[in-house]
C-alpha cells in the first residue's frame, strides 16, 4: 500500500542544534517533522499520534535510542525505525539491530541527499508495513 | 624444668687420664689378685710342710722315746734333734735320768704345756707305754707325748714362725711384680698415647677448620688402621660436604635467577597491564571526544549543506534585483519584480532570514563546545610535565573564587572558612582548575536564586590536608555519585559542560598524591573533599 505525502516523522535527539539541523534541510522535503529532547516526551508524543517513522539519537540522558526503539517496535510495530548516531560502538549497534530492529542507522555526521533518500525508503517501508 | 650438669669438671678427665686411671686400677686389682692368690698358695704350702714336718717329727720322737735312746741325750740336744727348732716356741721333756720336768725355754710356766691341750685333739696315735697327742689351734701346732699317764715330751710350735721365710719370699714376690707392673702401666700409657696423640690431634684440627667453613681440610692419618679408616672417611665426608655445597650453591644461584626472572615478568606484566589501563581509559576517553566532538560536527556539516542552498537564494535574488535594476524597460522590470516577489514568497526569505542567525549562533556554541574539549584534554594530557612548588591550599582557594566570581555571586553567597594548613608540593594552576571546577559544580547544583557555598580548609588528626566545598544545592543519587566521575559523564544540561570535569580533577588529584571524597544526599547538598597526604619533612613548611 502506498502511502501518501507528506510523510510523517518523528526526530529524537537531546541536542538542540542537532534537531534544527535536521528541520532545516528537510523543510522543503515531503515531511512533517515533529521533536523531541528525550525519550520521554517521544513516547508522549507517539501515545497521541503514531508518526510513520522515527528516527532517534542514541546518547542521551536518562534513557537511550536503543531502548526507547525497542519499546516503540513493541509498542507501535509499524512505525519504521532509524537510528541516527555518532556513536558507533559495537554494542549499541548490535543493541540497535538486534533488540530495537531499526530499518536504518546514520552516522553523523551525514550528507543531506543519502538522509533524504533513506527517509524516503522508510516511508515505503511503512507503506509496506501496514499493508 | 632446667637441667643443670654438674661436676662436668671433675668428670673431665683427657684420655691420657682416663688411660692412665684404668690401669692403675686393673694394675692395682691384678695385683692384689695375683699376690692375694700368691701369698694363699704360699701359705698353704707352708702349712702343709709344717704339718708334714711334725708329723715327722712326732714320728722320731714317737720312735726315739719308745726305744730308749732318748735317755742318752740332754733337754737341748734333743731341741736339736728337732728339725724346727726356730720355729719352737717352747718345749717341756721329763729328763729320763731323774724324771725331773724341763723346759725350755724356761720362762714359758707348766701351766702353758697343759692347758693348751684340748680334749679332742686332731691325732692321736697310742701304743701300749706311750700315748701321742697332735693338735693344731689358732696358728699353734703342738705335740704331746705321754707315758704311763705322765708327760714324756711336749713341744708347742708356732706357725707364724716357721712361715716366716714364706713371707718374706711372699713380700720379694709383691715388690718385683708392682714393679713390673707400674713399669708396663707406664709403657703401655705411653705407647697408647703416643699412638692415639698425632691421629687425635690431626682430626680435632681438620674438624675445627670444617667447622669454620673450609672445606678443603684434608687429615693424613697412616697408623693406626682405625684411625687411617676414620680419616678416610672423615676426607671423604668434607669431599662430599664440599660437593654437597657446590650443589647447593649451584641450586641457590639457580632458584635466585629464577626468582628474578620471575620478579622481572612480573614488573613487565605489571608495565604491560598499567599500559593497558591507560589505553582502556584512553580508547573511552576517545569515545567519549569522538562523540561530543562528532554531534556539533555532524550539525556543523549539515548546516553547511543548508548554508549552500541559502546562499544559492541569495545568489538568485541578487542576480534578479541586478537585473532588474539595470533594466531600461518598465514592462520588463514589472516582471523582474513579481519573480523577485515570487522567489522570496517561495524561499520564505524571511525565515531564512531569521534561521541563518539561529545557524550562525549553533556554529558558535558547536565550536565553543569543540575548543572547550581540545582545551581541556590538552590540560589533561599535560598534566605529568608540570612543576610542583610549594603551595598553600587558602591561596588557591582565594584564587578560585576571584576566578569564578562573576558566576556565583548571583547564585549563592559564598562563605571562607580557612584554617592553617601547611603547603604541599602541588603545581597551583592545576589546584585552582580543579577549585574552579567544583565551585562551578556547586554553582550548578544550586537551583535557587539564594544558595549557600562553604569552602573550608583544615587538617586532619592524621596529617592529612582537606579542602572542601560544600553546597545545599539538589544533591547527587547514589547511582550517579558511582559514575560521577566518569569522563564526559555528565547529569547538566547539553552544552553546559563537557563532562569531563570531574574525571581531569580526579585526575589531577591522584597525580598529587591525593583523592577526592564525595558526601551528597539528594536534596540537602553536596561536599566535595580534596584530601592530600601530609608534606615530607623538608624543614621548608610553612604554615599559614
Amino acid at each position: 500500500m502506498n502511502v501518501s505525502e507528506p510523510y510523517t516523522l518523528l526526530l529524537v535527539d537531546d541536542d538542540a542544534a542537532v534537531l534544527a539541523s535536521l528541520k532545516r534541510q528537510l523543510r522543503k522535503e515531503p515531511f512533517v517533522v515533529e521533536s523531541a529532547p528525550n525519550a520521554a516526551e517521544a513516547i508522549a508524543l507517539l501515545e497521541s499520534s503514531q508518526p510513520m517513522i522515527v528516527m532517534s539519537d542514541h546518547k542521551m540522558p536518562e534513557r537511550d535510542g536503543v531502548s526507547l526503539l525497542t519499546e516503540i517496535k513493541n509498542r507501535w510495530p509499524s512505525v519504521v525505525r532509524i537510528m541516527i548516531s555518532g556513536f558507533t560502538d559495537m554494542d549499541i549497534l548490535v543493541g540497535a539491530i538486534n533488540e530495537a530492529e531499526i530499518f536504518r542507522f546514520i552516522p553523523k555526521p551525514w550528507e543531506k541527499d543519502h538522509l533524504i533518500g533513506i527517509l524516503m525508503e522508510a516511508a515505503a517501508k511503512y507503506g509496506e508495513n501496514i499493508s | 624444668m632446667m637441667k643443670k650438669r654438674s661436676g662436668s669438671a671433675v668428670h673431665n678427665f683427657t684420655l691420657i687420664q682416663r688411660l692412665l686411671i684404668v690401669l692403675s686400677l686393673a694394675a692395682v686389682l691384678g695385683l692384689s689378685a695375683v699376690l692375694g692368690f700368691s701369698h694363699q698358695i704360699l701359705k698353704n704350702h707352708g702349712r702343709l710342710e709344717l704339718r708334714h714336718s711334725i708329723e715327722l717329727l712326732t714320728e722320731t720322737l714317737d720312735m726315739t722315746l719308745s726305744s730308749g735312746h732318748f735317755s742318752n741325750l740332754g733337754f737341748n740336744e734333743i731341741l736339736e734333734l728337732l728339725p724346727l727348732n726356730e720355729a719352737v716356741l717352747g718345749a717341756a721333756f721329763a729328763d729320763p735320768r731323774s724324771g725331773e720336768i724341763l723346759y725350755s725355754p724356761e720362762m714359758l710356766p707348766e701351766s702353758f704345756f697343759h692347758n693348751w691341750l684340748l680334749e679332742e685333739p686332731d691325732k692321736i696315735s697310742s701304743s701300749d707305754r706311750q700315748m701321742v697327742f697332735i693338735d693344731e689351734h689358732d696358728g699353734l701346732h703342738g705335740v704331746k707325748i705321754i707315758k704311763n699317764g705322765s708327760l714324756l715330751f711336749d713341744v708347742l710350735i708356732d706357725e707364724k714362725h716357721y712361715l716366716k721365710e714364706y713371707r718374706k719370699l711372699s713380700y720379694q714376690l709383691i715388690v718385683s711384680v708392682t714393679i713390673v707392673f707400674v713399669f708396663f702401666a707406664v709403657v703401655v700409657t705411653s705407647m697408647i698415647y703416643l699412638w692415639f696423640k698425632n691421629p687425635l690431634k690431626n682430626l680435632s684440627d681438620a674438624t675445627a677448620r670444617v667447622s669454620n667453613g673450609d672445606l678443603t681440610a684434608k687429615v693424613e692419618i697412616h697408623v693406626p688402621r682405625e684411625f687411617e679408616q676414620l680419616g678416610e672417611i672423615f676426607n671423604r665426608m668434607t669431599s662430599n660436604l664440599k660437593n654437597q655445597n657446590l650443589i647447593l650453591e649451584e641450586t641457590v644461584n639457580r632458584r635466585t635467577r629464577e626468582l628474578k626472572d620471575s620478579l622481572k615478568k612480573l614488573s613487565e606484566t605489571q608495565n604491560q597491564m598499567i599500559q593497558q589501563e591507560r589505553l582502556a581509559s584512553l580508547g573511552q576517553l576517545a569515545a567519549g571526544i569522538a562523540h561530543e566532538i562528532n554531534n556539533p560536527a555532524s550539525y556543523l556539516y549539515s548546516n553547511s549543506q543548508t548554508l549552500k542552498e541559502y546562499l544559492e537564494v541569495y545568489d538568485r535574488l541578487i542576480e534578479l534585483y541586478r537585473r532588474r535594476d539595470t533594466c531600461a524597460d518598465s514592462a520588463d522590470r514589472d516582471s523582474l519584480n513579481r519573480e523577485i516577489e515570487e522567489l522570496i514568497k517561495k524561499e520564505d526569505m524571511d525565515f531564512i532570514a531569521e534561521d541563518l542567525k539561529s545557524m550562525i549562533s549553533d556554529a558558535q556554541t558547536g565550536i565553543t563546545k569543540i575548543t572547550e574539549i581540545v582545551k581541556s584534554l590538552r590540560s589533561f594530557a599535560r598534566k605529568d610535565e608540570l612543576t610542583r612548588e610549594p603551595v598553600n591550599l587558602n591561596n588557591v582557594v582565594r584564587n578560585s573564587l576571584k576566578l569564578v566570581w562573576n558566576k556565583l555571586k548571583y547564585k549563592a553567597r559564598v562563605e571562607e572558612q580557612l584554617n592553617p594548613v601547611p603547603d604541599i608540593s602541588a603545581n597551583a594552576n592545576q589546584l585552582e582548575q580543579v577549585l574552579v571546577n567544583m565551585l562551578v559544580n556547586a554553582a550548578d547544583a544550586i537551583q535557587e536564586d539564594r544558595g549557600l557555598i562553604t569552602v573550608r580548609t583544615f587538617c586532619r588528626a592524621s596529617g592529612n590536608i582537606c579542602v572542601e566545598v560544600e553546597d545545599n544545592g539538589s544533591g547527587i543519587t547514589p547511582e550517579e555519585q558511582k559514575r560521577i566521575f566518569e569522563p564526559f559523564y555528565s547529569t547538566k544540561e547539553k552544552n553546559a559542560g563537557t563532562g569531563l570535569g570531574l574525571s581531569i580533577s580526579l585526575g589531577i588529584v591522584q597525580s598529587h598524591s591525593g583523592e577526592i571524597e564525595l558526601d551528597s544526599e539528594v536534596g540537602r547538598g553536596t561536599i566535595f573533599r580534596l584530601v592530600f597526604p601530609p608534606p615530607k619533612e623538608t624543614g621548608e613548611e610553612r604554615m599559614e
